[in-house]
C-alpha cells in the first residue's frame, strides 16, 4: 500500500503554491532526494497548479466545493534514504472546507476528511497573520495583580487611554539569547495594554480532533505504541515575508508565539519526535510585486527555500522544499540530507 | 440497556487498560464483566443506513447533561460548578479564561490546553466578546438563555487538560457549567423538583465558582445581592454537606474594574479575611456570614477580585481570571503525589536480572 501524505490548511494557507511549486521541482528533478517515478494517468491537478507558475503567478485559489487530487508517484534517489517508491496523494481543497467542517458538522465531515485522516503523516500549513506580534523580553516578571489593580486605578484617574501606554517591543536575541531549545519558550507574559486575541487556530485544532477520533487516539494521550504514531510537519507559509527577528527565532518560536493554543495542543497530543515546525516559501517572495514575479521567471535555480531550528547547529536553511516531506516520510534523518 | 458487543480486536480508550493485549481492565472494579458493561471499550455501532454518515463525530457546542455525564465517566474528570445570579458575568468568566489560555498567558495555572469538544461554543462567545467595544451598556456575550427545549439543555462547556509538570501523564476533563441565571436563582429559593432535576449535577461537582457583581454587592443598594449571594452559599453548602472532600469556593466579585475608583483589593492573601476589605465589608452583611459557616464546615474558600473584560479586547488583558481556576483545580485535583523512584545504577550493569543481583549483593 503507498504510503499517504495528507495536506492541511485554512483558508489561504499556501497549500495549492506549495503543491505547485513542489510539482515544478519534480518535473525540474531539483529536489535533492526525490523523483518523480512515471506519471500518474490524471495529472490534470499536477498541471494546474503548477502552470501559473510558470507565468509568474501564483496558482488560483481552489475554488469553493473543488477538489483537486494530486497523485504523483515518487521514489527516493537510491543515495542519502536509500530506495524507496510510494506515492505522493496529497488532495488540494477549497481552504474554507476547515472552516465549513467547523461550522457545519453536520454535512461536512466527508469520506474524503476521513481518509486524510488515516494518512501516514501530516504536513500542516498556517499562514501568518497580515500583523505578526514582535518577539518580546522572556524574563518580564508573572504579571503581579495588584500591580494591574493599581494601574487599573491610576488610568481611571488620569483618564488616560490604554492605548498610550504601548508596550515596548524588544528584540528576539534578547528573547532568545544564543541558547537553541528543542521546545520553544512560551509567549512571554503579556502587559496590562496587551491586545487579547481571538485564535484563529480553533478550525485545524477541531480538524485535529477528528482526526485522532478516526484513528482511535484519545483525548490528550500521546502515542504510546509505534502503530499509532504518525509525523506532523507543521509548516509556516510566506517565510519569507515574515520579519528577520522572527526568522532568527525560527519557526517553533514564531509557532509558539502566534498559536499558543496549536501549541499546547501538540505538546499535549503527541509525542515531541513526532512534530516539527518549518518555515517554508514556496516561491521564496511575493509574486504579486511585480518585480519579484520577474526576477522568479528569470530565475534558473528553484527560488523557494526552508528553515528550520535545528537544536545543536541554530537556524538551518535549505533550497530544497521537499525537505518537509523527507521528514513526514523518514523523521529526524531527513535533517540530515542537506 | 446492554451495551453492544465490543469490536474485535478490542479496543480501549483507558490508557491504564491492558485488556486488548490479554491483561486486566482498568476499571475491574466497577465492571466485574468489563466485555460486557466496561463502557471504554470500543463497541459496534449499528448503523441505521448503508451510506457513510458525513456527521463530525460531536458537535462542538455545549454539552447536554447527558454527554457531560459520560464525560464524567471518563477518568480523571472534574466538574466545577459555575454558578451566580442573572448578569454575575459568569460567561464572561469562561470566555476569558479561554481566552487566556488560547493566548498563552498562563500565568500559574498549572495545566495547558489538550482538547475541547465545545470547541465551536468556545469561539461563539469569543467571536461576540470580540465585537464588544467597550462600553458598559453593551453587552459583552450573550446572556446564557433557557431555551426552548428545557428537558436536554446544553449548559456545559468542555476543556481537556494536561499538567505541565512532565511526571503527570494526565489528561482531565474539565466541566464548566454555564447556566442561566435564572435558574440559579430559582434553585437558590426553592428546591422543587424541576429545579433539582434541572441542578442534579451540583452534587457531583468537584468545586464551585461563585459570583457576585462587585459593583451591585459593594453599591449602597447592594443589599440585594449581598443577600442573593449569601443564600447562593447557604444553598451550595446545603446541597454538598455529605460531600467528601469537600468541594473548595472561590467566590469571584466580578467587574471589579467599576469600582476599582473606590475600592483598592487587599493582597491576595489577605482577600478572605472580612477585616482586610476595610469599610466596604460592612456592605457584605450577610455574605461574610455565609463565607464563614461554609468555611467552619470544612469547605475551603478563597475571595478574588476579577475583571474578566476591564476593556475591550484589543485595548487591554483581563485581570485576575485564572486565580479562581488555579485555586479551585488546587483543591480539586489534589492528590499525594510521589517522589520518583531513585533506583541506583551501577557502572557497567545491564539487564534486569544483573541489577538485581547486585541490589541483593549490596543490600545485604
Amino acid at each position: 500500500m503507498p504510503r499517504n501524505i495528507a495536506l492541511l490548511g485554512g483558508q489561504s494557507s499556501g497549500k495549492s503554491t506549495l503543491l505547485g511549486a513542489l510539482g515544478n521541482a519534480l518535473k525540474a528533478e531539483t529536489l535533492t532526494h526525490l523523483r518523480m517515478d512515471g506519471l500518474d494517468a490524471d495529472a490534470r491537478g499536477l498541471q494546474r497548479l503548477a502552470q501559473p507558475l510558470h507565468h509568474g503567478r501564483y496558482p488560483q485559489r481552489t475554488k469553493a466545493g473543488e477538489r483537486i487530487d494530486l497523485v504523483v508517484p515518487l521514489r527516493t534517489t537510491g543515495d542519502y534514504f536509500g530506495s524507496d517508491a510510494f506515492t505522493l496523494r496529497a488532495g488540494d481543497y477549497d481552504g474554507e472546507e476547515v472552516d465549513r467542517l467547523f461550522r457545519d458538522r453536520l454535512r461536512e465531515w466527508t469520506s474524503e476528511w476521513r481518509q486524510r485522516a488515516l494518512a501516514d503523516g501530516l504536513l500542516l500549513l498556517l499562514r501568518p497573520g497580515e500583523k505578526t506580534r514582535p518577539p518580546r523580553l522572556q524574563s518580564s516578571p508573572l504579571p503581579d495583580d495588584m500591580a494591574r489593580w493599581r494601574l487599573l486605578r491610576e488610568r481611571g484617574a488620569s483618564s488616560a487611554s490604554p492605548s498610550e501606554q504601548a508596550s515596548v517591543p524588544h528584540r528576539s536575541d534578547s528573547f532568545f539569547g544564543q541558547i537553541y531549545l528543542e521546545e520553544a519558550p512560551p509567549p512571554p507574559h503579556a502587559t496590562p495594554t496587551d491586545p487579547v486575541a481571538i485564535p484563529v487556530e480553533l478550525p485545524l485544532i477541531e480538524l485535529l480532533q477528528f482526526i485522532r477520533n478516526v484513528r482511535e487516539l484519545p483525548a490528550g494521550r500521546r502515542p504510546r505504541k509505534d502503530h499509532e504514531r504518525f509525523r506532523i510537519a507543521l509548516l509556516v507559509t510566506a517565510w519569507d515575508a515574515v520579519s528577520q527577528d522572527w526568522r532568527k527565532a525560527g519557526p517553533a518560536a514564531f509557532l509558539s508565539h502566534h498559536f499558543p493554543l496549536l501549541d499546547d495542543y501538540l505538546w499535549s497530543n503527541f509525542l515531541p519526535d513526532d512534530v516539527f515546525r518549518f518555515g517554508l516559501s514556496a516561491t521564496g517572495g511575493d509574486l504579486r510585486d511585480p518585480d519579484y514575479s520577474q526576477a522568479y521567471l528569470d530565475m534558473d535555480d528553484p527560488a523557494g527555500f526552508v528553515e528550520w531550528l535545528d537544536p545543536l547547529l541554530g537556524i538551518r536553511n535549505s533550497r530544497d522544499i521537499g525537505m518537509p516531506l523527507y521528514w513526514v516520510l523518514f523523521g529526524d534523518r531527513a535533517l540530515g540530507a542537506l | 440497556m446492554p451495551l453492544p458487543s465490543p469490536v474485535r480486536p478490542l479496543r480501549c480508550g483507558n490508557p491504564d487498560c491492558t485488556l486488548p493485549e490479554g491483561g486486566r481492565c482498568a476499571r475491574l472494579a466497577e465492571f466485574a464483566e468489563p466485555l460486557a458493561d466496561c463502557p471504554d471499550l470500543a463497541r459496534e455501532v449499528k448503523s441505521t443506513s448503508e451510506a457513510p454518515s458525513t456527521t463530525a463525530p460531536w458537535s462542538g457546542r455545549h454539552l447536554d447533561p447527558t454527554e457531560a455525564d459520560r464525560l464524567l465517566w471518563r477518568t480523571p474528570a472534574r466538574l466545577v460548578g459555575v454558578l451566580g445570579p442573572y448578569n454575575a458575568g459568569k460567561t464572561c468568566l469562561m470566555t476569558s479564561f479561554f481566552l487566556q489560555l488560547a493566548n498563552g498567558q498562563r500565568g500559574t495555572f498549572p495545566y495547558r490546553f489538550a482538547s475541547s469538544l465545545t470547541l465551536h461554543g468556545f469561539r461563539e462567545l469569543m467571536d461576540q466578546a470580540g465585537r464588544w467595544t467597550g462600553k458598559e451598556e453593551e453587552g459583552i456575550v450573550p446572556h446564557t438563555t433557557v431555551g426552548a427545549d428545557t428537558s436536554k439543555p446544553r449548559h456545559f462547556l468542555h476543556v481537556g487538560l494536561r499538567p505541565k509538570d512532565a511526571l503527570d501523564d494526565r489528561h482531565i476533563d474539565l466541566l464548566l457549567s454555564d447556566l442561566p441565571g435564572e435558574w440559579v436563582k430559582g434553585w437558590t429559593e426553592y428546591v422543587d423538583t424541576t429545579a433539582t432535576e434541572r441542578m442534579n449535577f451540583i452534587r457531583r461537582c468537584d468545586a464551585f465558582i461563585l459570583l457576585a457583581d462587585a459593583g451591585a454587592l459593594l453599591a449602597r443598594e447592594g443589599k440585594a445581592t449581598d443577600d442573593e449571594t449569601s443564600i447562593l452559599i447557604r444553598r451550595v453548602l446545603e446541597s454538598t454537606q455529605d460531600v467528601n472532600p469537600r468541594p473548595p469556593l472561590a467566590l469571584v466579585l466580578s467587574k471589579f474594574d467599576r469600582i476599582i475608583q473606590s475600592v483598592e483589593p487587599p493582597p491576595p492573601e489577605k482577600r478572605a479575611e472580612r477585616d482586610a476589605w476595610g469599610a466596604r465589608a460592612t456592605r457584605l452583611r450577610l455574605t461574610w456570614p455565609a463565607l464563614e459557616d461554609a468555611r467552619r464546615a470544612g469547605l475551603p474558600i478563597e475571595v478574588f477580585p476579577v475583571s474578566a473584560f476591564p476593556c475591550a479586547l484589543n485595548q487591554g488583558q483581563p485581570i485576575g481570571v485564572l486565580d479562581p481556576f488555579t485555586y479551585v483545580m488546587k483543591h480539586a485535583d489534589s492528590r499525594e503525589r510521589w517522589s520518583p523512584l531513585e533506583v541506583p545504577i551501577p557502572e557497567g550493569v545491564r539487564g534486569f536480572a544483573t541489577l538485581r543481583r547486585w541490589r541483593d549483593e549490596h543490600a545485604a
